[in-house]
């Protein structure tokens, strides 16, 4: 069976008057089968500040550092709480805008063989390559979270990937 | 939605005018310094099928300030900004550009605070720390922009049209951002009160609505030419100067019984 892969690229800017170079936070994927009802499977995959060990990169705005923290869960809500006759993905640009923004939407269609998360991995080692993204279990519906080093530093960014799936009838997805 | 005709109103100098401390004169980019931006690689938010056609750009002077550059509804954006200097209220700062050596001159908006977003996203996007009466407060200072809004007849009122600036000392300033859609109306027209945003109807601090009417009575004729005029002529053409001149001189006396009307004046 054919599929449709689409993935929105998550970036940060710490300061929205005076910009900084901006940091790669991850990505929101998106498979789609069509097999009289459409299967959605969703996953966010990136990366995000370890509150014991502060990257300096993210700045020291107390509020800007809860988004941080917590973006992979609020999107996932976002993508969860979006109209079935409404993709995603089109609608995440429209509220995460700010300092924290899904930069790109791209897509192309793909197999069924590799499952959700081989596909978010490979895209998200290929968004961001200096981070080690190697999962220690295959999740289904659950939130993990995992530190990891760069380098030889105390780890500075946890990587967190949220996967979640709907099921929707053929006719209420356009 | 209640209106007040200009008919019923007194014309010229506004009652009030001796009671209040007359607002600073505003600092108008002269035409002149029109600067150059150019395309941004630092900040680039997916903005395709926004209304505004905008998109992220940085000045080529230094490469250090970021903002949104919209090619329509110039005039609008500027003097929105502009008008709201003299009327003490808080709008994001538009300036006037032009992208990558176009001759066209754009609005280039520019964020309210390093980190400010939209208060319809502030509650999702900050999760558990969101302190909603801070908030609050912050939309309460704000509320004179109802008196704003109702003075300059701005359209397409809603939540995503108010921005916070999230400070680091943990304050929160908020302002109104887009008006694409102001000062459409002809100088005779009533004056309305503005059906949004929600989140400064819900936070109505009649002092602070108070103070912004009294403000926009206490501009005179020549602070609003001197705004007006500042405009490039290719961006604002003279025939709409002089009807928005006339316009805004005619309805600032209107906004008081605007506002008492609504109940939101003491």
């Amino acid at each position: 069976m054919n599929a449709r892969l689409r993935w929105a690229t998550v970036e940060l800017q710490t300061d929205l008057q005076h910009a900084k170079d901006p940091v790669r936070l991850g990505i929101v994927v998106q498979r789609t089968a069509r097999n009289g009802h459409v299967r959605t499977e969703s996953m966010v995959v990136g990366r995000v500040p370890n509150p014991e060990s502060r990257p300096s990169e993210v700045g020291d705005n107390p509020a800007l550092f809860d988004m941080l923290i917590r973006w992979p869960e609020a999107i996932t809500q976002a993508v969860l709480q979006t109209p079935p006759d409404k993709d995603p993905l089109d609608e995440l640009p429209k509220t995460w805008r700010w300092n924290i923004y899904v930069a790109e939407i791209k897509e192309k269609p793909v197999t069924m063989d590799m499952s959700i998360e081989e596909l978010a991995l490979e895209l998200v080692h290929e968004f961001i390559p200096d981070m080690q993204w190697e999962f220690s279990s295959q999740i289904e519906n659950q939130v993990a979270q995992e530190f990891s080093s760069v380098g030889q530093d105390v780890a500075r960014w946890g990587f967190e990937r949220i996967m979640r799936q709907r099921e929707l009838p053929h006719q209420s997805v356009h | 939605m209640e209106q007040v005709d200009p008919s019923s109103a007194t014309s010229g100098q506004p009652q009030q005018q001796q009671q209040v401390q007359q607002p600073p004169p505003i600092q108008v980019q002269p035409a002149a310094t029109i600067e150059d931006w150019k395309k941004t690689t630092k900040w680039k938010p997916r903005l395709t099928g926004t209304a505004s056609g905008g998109s992220p750009v940085e000045d080529v002077a230094t490469g250090d300030s970021v903002g949104l550059a919209k090619p329509r509804d110039v005039w609008q954006e500027r003097i929105a900004y502009l008008l709201a200097q003299l009327a003490g209220v808080n709008v994001a700062e538009v300036r006037l550009g032009r992208v990558e050596g176009s001759q066209q001159i754009h609005a280039v908006s520019i964020a309210l605070g390093p980190v400010s977003m939209d208060v319809a996203s502030l509650q999702s996007q900050l999760g558990p720390s969101y302190n909603q009466q801070q908030v609050e407060a912050a939309l309460r200072a704000a509320s004179g922009l109802l008196a704003f809004h109702a003075w300059l007849g701005t359209g397409d009122l809603k939540d995503e049209h108010v921005v916070a600036d999230l400070r680091g000392d943990g304050t929160v300033v908020v302002a109104a951002i887009d008006f694409a859609s102001c000062c459409g109306w002809q100088p005779t027209d009533p004056v309305s009160a503005p059906g949004g945003p929600g989140a400064l109807i819900s936070q109505v601090d009649k002092a602070a609505v108070q103070a912004a009417v009294n403000r926009i009575e206490a501009t005179t004729d020549e602070a609003i030419g001197e705004a007006v005029d500042s405009l490039p002529d290719a961006v604002m053409p003279k025939a709409d100067k002089d009807r928005v001149k006339k316009g805004l001189c005619a309805r600032r006396a209107l906004v008081k019984n605007c506002m008492k009307n609504q109940g939101w004046t003491p």
